[in-house]
């Protein structure tokens, strides 16, 4: 009687046959593998010297120094090319002295040479979910602190609301949820509901309304502490604020970003590393700096029967390059431009995603004087051009900081701050951040602007995909052409994030395994 | 000997001045291939036209036409805004005009057509078009009508808009630019730009 198959081994074969992909769909079939995890890294069938095969990757941001990482440890010849003169693609820290690589208006950052004043100028975050990155941070041994998204002590600001000052965002959130409640626990009639409520029913939800609104026993919000107090003598009784009016409440356009923090991506807990979102890639760049040639811009892809060839200029001078295969970040609307030999109808799909057009601005502050207010860390809100002002959550108590005074992710304004200098950006900064912080034009240094349609190499933020978008051409892309597949963030559901890089890398290195491993099975040992 | 070897050092600077503003007066190629794709064949995805083929004196005047704020000042003109701040930068007149007679020699693959119209209708139209622009869209110097045949027909139509729509030619200085206009406002509507444009892709 022959032995049965052990899960184990069950796997190997799969793995022989199917490549990692199908190791992962049949691990996931047979319940090794919790629902809903994300996928796993591929199990590369590591190549003997004799079966060498060469990848190009073209972009060295994360996912295609994700890709380098992966493909080298298992014995791929590999090779990046990077056109701008740094790694990282949005990934990107600014700190004393960098160069900010604006098309036709470049900067240099003028903050001090201190390690804590820097910001991150793309991504910025890391929810607790996006496991992928969370595991590279952890074997790449790149340390990681808490990041602060909400901070109930920091402001919310609106010309139409409050006479134009700011309030406390918990004011705003207790004063909106007060009223709320008391709203709805004033209608609850048993006769709205299809199922049957009974009395007490309806009592309970009574009190479950009270409580999410501190509403007193007559179910009438009179203001909370959950707002802060007026004053913070605990000496003497606390005082309430007084709270706002209502219809002042439900006119302000604050209310859009109160569920902001709600969100799956945006909720705690989120991380952040220490000393900026670039030790990441200072991570990735200490085992495979050695393959990255930056300055590499490429000019021409050609597919062949069994390779790709890319045509680069480095320093002036044109390469080319061969490979078995090439994985190419390069932002789809920038190689629509490039010569090449795609299909007809590839090419009009790289032609077609366009990109968001989001913006970052960096200022020194000479103090920490959003400390002073209460506010560590965290995100004031103000309904104008610059969005957001975050506030460092590192360097705390030190005598300065860099706060971020522009986040906008709006496409016009975006145009509209293309359209302006660097110096009329800070104004505009500036300007709009005093209505927040009174003192803040006095306490500002320098500052470093980021419009990321304007960057080189870029020419825009991450891939806006809409629905007819993604139907019409997202397979199309995502699938390989010849032997060359388009990755990157703007190949996953969740551009703009880092953690759809990973997993688009994922995605095609799982696919060359496969194929590679079929060509070896032909081949007689 | 000491003038001499203070002498020894202004020379040294001056010299050193005049290598820094040789390298400063390259213009990377690559700053306009960014745009307008390899070889300067155009790439709508970005909404810069095809260079390759136009005649230098044509890119220069447009490149002066964006520093003097004559073009790519209406908000509404995003594509124009971009390209004007670009120009900007472009300071050094010789190192521009070795760039653009670079591109206007180089010869990518004909792009093909993006603009659905009637070409028939177009060639009739076109008969205005031609006093200037020539028979075959070969372009004139001597009334600063640029060549027609052979560019980017999305970027053609959407200059027609512009200047229908007071987003081009509507600085007083921009001479050519206002004579443009006016030829443009001749065409009955949208539809007659479209096949015009249809029929200036058909000139070789």
């Amino acid at each position: 009687m022959t032995q049965p198959f052990s899960r184990r081994a069950f796997l190997q074969l799969a793995g022989a046959l199917g490549g990692s992909a199908a190791v992962y769909r049949t691990a996931y079939g047979l319940g090794l593998m919790p629902a809903g995890a994300s996928p796993g890294r591929p199990d590369l069938a590591p190549l003997s010297k004799a079966g060498r095969k060469s990848v190009l990757i073209l972009g060295a941001g994360i996912g295609g120094l994700t890709a380098a990482y992966e493909l080298s440890r298992k014995g791929y010849d590999v090779q990046v090319l990077e056109a701008s003169h740094r790694a990282g693609g949005r990934n990107l820290t600014i700190r004393s002295g960098d160069l900010v690589d604006e098309v036709g208006r470049p900067q240099v950052c003028r903050f001090d040479r201190d390690p804590d004043l820097y910001f991150n100028a793309g991504p910025a975050r890391i929810p607790g979910h996006h496991t992928a990155l969370l595991g590279y941070c952890r074997e790449l041994g790149i340390e990681l602190a808490p990041f602060i998204n909400e901070n109930r002590n920091a402001w919310v600001q609106d010309d139409s609301t409050n006479g134009g000052k700011p309030l406390r965002n918990r004011e705003y959130a207790t004063d909106t949820r007060g009223f709320v409640a008391e709203l709805v626990s004033k209608s609850i009639h048993p006769a709205q509901f299809d199922a049957d409520l009974s009395p007490e029913d309806v009592a309970r939800l009574r009190e479950f309304f009270r409580q999410f609104g501190e509403l007193d026993a007559d179910f009438r919000y009179k203001g909370s502490s959950r707002a802060g107090l007026a004053t913070h003598d605990y000496t003497s009784p606390s005082e309430l604020k007084v709270p706002a009016s209502f219809k002042d409440l439900l006119h302000s356009p604050i209310m859009s970003t109160l569920n902001f923090g709600d969100s799956y991506d945006q909720s705690a807990m989120l991380m952040e590393p220490v000393g900026g979102m670039d030790r990441i890639v200072a991570g990735f760049m200490a085992k495979v700096g050695r393959l990255v040639r930056t300055h590499a811009v490429v000019e021409k892809i050609t597919l062949k029967d069994r390779s790709v060839e890319v045509v680069y200029r480095h320093n002036g001078r044109t390469q080319v390059a061969t490979a078995d295969y090439c994985l190419n970040s390069i932002p789809s609307h920038l190689l629509a431009g490039l010569e090449h030999n795609f299909p007809a109808d590839y090419a009009t799909g790289l032609a077609a995603i366009p990109r968001g057009k989001l913006s970052k601005i960096g200022l020194q502050s000479r103090t920490r004087f959003w400390e002073r207010e209460g506010i560590y860390g965290g995100i004031s809100w103000t309904m104008q051009d610059i969005t957001q002002i975050w506030y460092p959550a590192h360097g705390i108590h030190r005598q300065k900081g860099v706060v971020l005074g522009l986040y906008n992710f709006n496409d016009a304004v975006g145009e509209k701050l293309g359209r302006l200098t660097h110096e009329q950006r800070m104004e505009l900064a500036l300007s709009q951040g005093e209505k927040v912080h009174p003192d803040y034009r006095s306490q500002i240094e320098s500052g470093v602007s980021v419009v990321w349609h304007r960057m080189n190499h870029m020419l825009g933020c991450s891939a806006r995909w809409s629905e007819g978008l993604r139907k019409q051409w997202y397979a199309r892309l995502q699938a390989p052409v010849g032997n060359h597949y388009l990755v990157g963030d703007q190949m996953s559901y969740h551009p703009g994030w880092q953690e759809g890089a990973i997993h688009s890398a994922f995605h095609a290195l799982a696919d060359i395994d496969q194929r590679v491993r079929a060509s070896q099975a032909q081949v007689p040992a | 000997m000491r003038l001499s070897s203070r002498l020894a050092v202004v020379a040294a600077a001056w010299l050193l001045v005049v290598a820094f503003s040789a390298i400063a007066a390259e213009v990377d190629p690559g700053l306009c291939t960014l745009c307008h794709g390899a070889d300067t064949r155009g790439n709508a995805a970005v909404r810069a036209p095809r260079l390759a083929g136009l005649q230098p004196w044509y890119l220069s005047a447009q490149i002066k036409a964006y520093q003097a704020n004559l073009r790519g000042t209406h908000p509404a003109d995003v594509p124009g805004n971009e390209m004007r701040f670009i120009a900007a930068a472009l300071t050094d007149q010789a190192a521009v005009d070795k760039v653009l007679s670079q591109f206007s020699r180089s010869s990518p693959s004909m792009p093909s057509p993006t603009i659905a119209g009637d070409a028939t209708r177009g060639e009739q139209l076109y008969g205005t078009c031609a006093a200037c622009h020539g028979g075959r869209g070969e372009g004139n110097e001597a009334v600063k009508a640029p060549a027609l045949a052979g560019g980017s027909d999305w970027y053609q139509l959407a200059q027609l808009r512009n200047f229908t729509q007071g987003l081009r030619g509507m600085e007083p200085a921009d001479l050519a630019g206002q004579q443009m206009r006016a030829a443009a406002s001749g065409l009955p509507d949208a539809q007659a730009a479209a096949d015009v444009v249809a029929y200036i892709s058909t000139l070789r």
